[in-house]
């Protein structure tokens, strides 16, 4: 290349520079320093410190703890983006179906997006409220024992994680819905086809790629879900609602285990990075046309 | 990159770093010493600490207190603490502590050992329990400052009414709360609400259920659960006041705030709970004003006789406080400080009391 063109070239690194290492600082170093902690046992209060190689994930794999968190993040996480993606394609078509007042709906819709993780949880924390929250003073005499109720409370929190997130899904299909030509519908209409008919075979389908994508963002983003069950219930009533990020935190900051929190935090990467790399591949293989 | 002359360029990339790196660590200023104090929002009416705070600041000119909040939740402020303190420059020099985390912040190296600065009978007028959990190996790490104990709130009116006097057992308590139950046909009425969501609340009232059954977690050669049998007992009891229904089922999800409403409400007969709720249940527009007394907490039947845990909070001071000059006149001042003002910290208004609290020690 030219002197220029290397000149240019040189000033774009410098400026990329900062960025870059800050980037580096933030995620590369704490990540690598975590799976370092991860193959050692660190207790700082009793002065603890020595290279224990992998036997904090040799007592993961026989750890009844790790196993229900694991199965509660399952299980959280398929209850969750499941019950979002039908609820968000719902809420898109109905909204896409409206001839006036779009503006209004897709606002409120967003308005529960808008709002952060922790302060929707607060909301659904005094709607749960055995004795002065609204659901249970319009159950009355019913009144169900929300986060108190290990059979009910990993429910109650998908339900709070599923109105928050929801109108993300939503507003993708929206915008997708926006992009199919209105001739395609009057096509289907001309061959006689019904209004299921052209829900299965012809709106799905072209939503079919960009559902994709925002069930790649939902399952990420709910098996590293935290905030949701902290506030709601903090693990719930006999960790029922424990998933694998709190199983984390508490290792970490209540028994200042550092070594084996860590660990712990190296398997919720893993998985994650694991659910990330097959949907890439997935969506790169391309199962539906665009 | 024709639009930004080259010169520019660098001299704006330069820039960016020096404020990023000057940023970072303050120097120390001259002038008054700033120190900060982090503390628990005391739950009431009135938070007592920003007038304590300036009187200080007005008999010593030379420092300045910066007062910061912090969540009322103990595993809410224990959390905070370790991030902070295990990071080695926790941005705090003076801490309010929960009583429980004195032997593990010091065993940490976390807190300045105090015991050199004492005089020999400054902590004589302290109760011994709050001064035992805030030595650790002979040595002194906090000053204790705010005491609690567990105790039986009771509405005295419904007791009156039906010729009943402080129950001085569980078993008693449940067919008072049958009586009384039977007797106001209420049915938002609840029996005994007490805290058993999955947090640090739960672990007390659990110990509380344990010493009145007469067994413990702990010996003190270090045995754990010496009489699993009573133990086990305990817990069943406990979980049995769930299914009688003489607790609430949203037990599960109480915690001290949730247990004080339903009972600040008038919607419990007994609460067990800390001294600080005697203040909001006596305050203006309560709707149980005047009608609320507290007695130790029960025992069993068989069992020892009820015993409240101890909780409450010292002050702590952290190692990596900056210069020793600093650390040394504050903990004098602030000791100084905390003595005279203790009374004002004292929760209870006008405690009615049927009987005088036994406050055994058993942190």
């Amino acid at each position: 290349m030219t002197g220029r063109e290397a000149a240019a070239r040189r000033r774009a690194l410098v400026c990329v520079a900062p960025t870059v290492v800050a980037l580096g600082a933030l995620t590369v170093y704490p990540g690598i320093w975590v799976v370092w902690l991860s193959l050692q046992h660190r207790i700082p209060i009793f002065d603890v410190s020595r290279f224990a190689g992998f036997e904090n994930y040799a007592f993961l794999a026989v750890d009844p703890r790790f196993w229900s968190a694991a199965r509660i993040t399952a299980v959280f996480t398929l209850g969750s983006v499941a019950l979002e993606v039908v609820l968000g394609v719902a809420a898109a078509l109905a909204i896409h179906a409206q001839v006036r007042g779009r503006k209004v709906s897709l606002s409120l819709l967003l308005l529960a997006w808008a709002m952060p993780a922790v302060v929707g949880a607060k909301l659904f924390e005094w709607l749960y409220h055995p004795s002065a929250g609204v659901i249970n003073v319009a159950l009355g005499r019913h009144a169900i024992n929300w986060l108190g109720d290990p059979n009910v409370a990993l429910p109650a929190v998908i339900l709070a994680d599923v109105w928050r997130t929801m109108p993300f899904v939503a507003i993708l299909c929206y915008a997708r819905l926006l992009a199919i030509p209105a001739d395609v519908y009057e096509a289907a209409q001309v061959d006689g086809a019904g209004r299921l008919a052209t829900l299965t075979r012809i709106t799905l389908p072209l939503l079919g790629r960009i559902l994709l994508l925002a069930i790649l963002f939902r399952t990420l983003d709910a098996l590293r879900a935290f905030d949701i069950m902290f506030v709601l219930t903090g693990g719930g009533p006999a960790g029922a609602t424990e998933t694998l990020t709190i199983y984390a935190y508490r290792a970490l900051f209540q028994t200042l285990q550092i070594g084996f929190g860590s660990a712990v935090s190296v398997v919720v990467f893993a998985l994650v990075m694991a659910v990330a790399w097959a949907y890439l591949r997935l969506l790169r293989t391309g199962t539906v046309a665009a | 990159m024709s639009v930004i002359g080259r010169r520019s360029a660098w001299a704006l990339g330069l820039m960016a770093w020096l404020l990023a790196l000057g940023g970072c660590g303050a120097g120390h200023e001259r002038g008054p010493v700033t120190l900060v104090f982090k503390y628990a929002r005391i739950l009431g009416n009135a938070d007592p600490l920003p007038e304590l705070l300036r009187a200080f600041e007005a008999a010593h000119p030379d420092v300045r207190v910066k007062g910061e909040a912090l969540p009322w939740a103990s595993d809410d402020q224990h959390q905070f603490y370790v991030i902070n303190l295990e990071g080695r420059s926790p941005g705090f020099d003076v801490m309010m502590l929960d009583c429980i985390w004195v032997p593990e912040f010091a065993r940490a190296g976390w807190l300045l050992d105090l015991t050199s600065q004492l005089a020999p009978d400054e902590l004589a007028p302290y109760f011994p329990s709050a001064v035992a959990s805030a030595t650790y190996n002979g040595r002194v790490w906090a000053l204790p400052w705010n005491f609690n104990v567990g105790l039986l709130y009771y509405r005295a009116d419904l007791l009156t009414k039906y010729g009943l006097r402080p129950p001085e057992t569980f078993e008693e308590m449940i067919d008072q709360v049958r009586r009384i139950r039977a007797g106001e046909r209420d049915p938002a009425l609840n029996g005994y609400v007490w805290q058993g969501k999955q947090y640090e609340g739960l672990v007390v009232n659990v110990l509380e259920a344990f010493w009145a059954n007469g067994t413990t977690v702990m010996e003190d050669d270090g045995k754990v659960f010496p009489d699993p049998a009573r133990a086990a007992d305990a817990l069943k009891f406990l979980r049995g006041l769930i299914t009688m229904g003489v607790s609430p089922a949203w037990t599960t999800a109480a915690d001290e705030e949730l247990s004080r409403r339903a009972f600040g409400d008038g919607h419990a007969i007994f609460l067990r709970n800390w001294p600080y709720a005697m203040d909001l249940f006596e305050g203006q527009g309560s709707a149980v004003r005047g009608k609320v007394a507290f007695a130790s907490l029960p025992g069993r039947a068989r069992g020892a006789p009820g015993v409240g845990s101890t909780g409450g909070a010292h002050l702590g001071v952290s190692s990596s406080c900056g210069s020793a000059r600093r650390c040394r006149g504050w903990r004098r001042s602030r000791w100084r400080g905390a003595r005279g003002r203790s009374s004002r910290t004292t929760c209870c208004s006008r405690p009615r009391s049927s009987r005088s609290s036994r406050r055994r020690s058993s942190a």
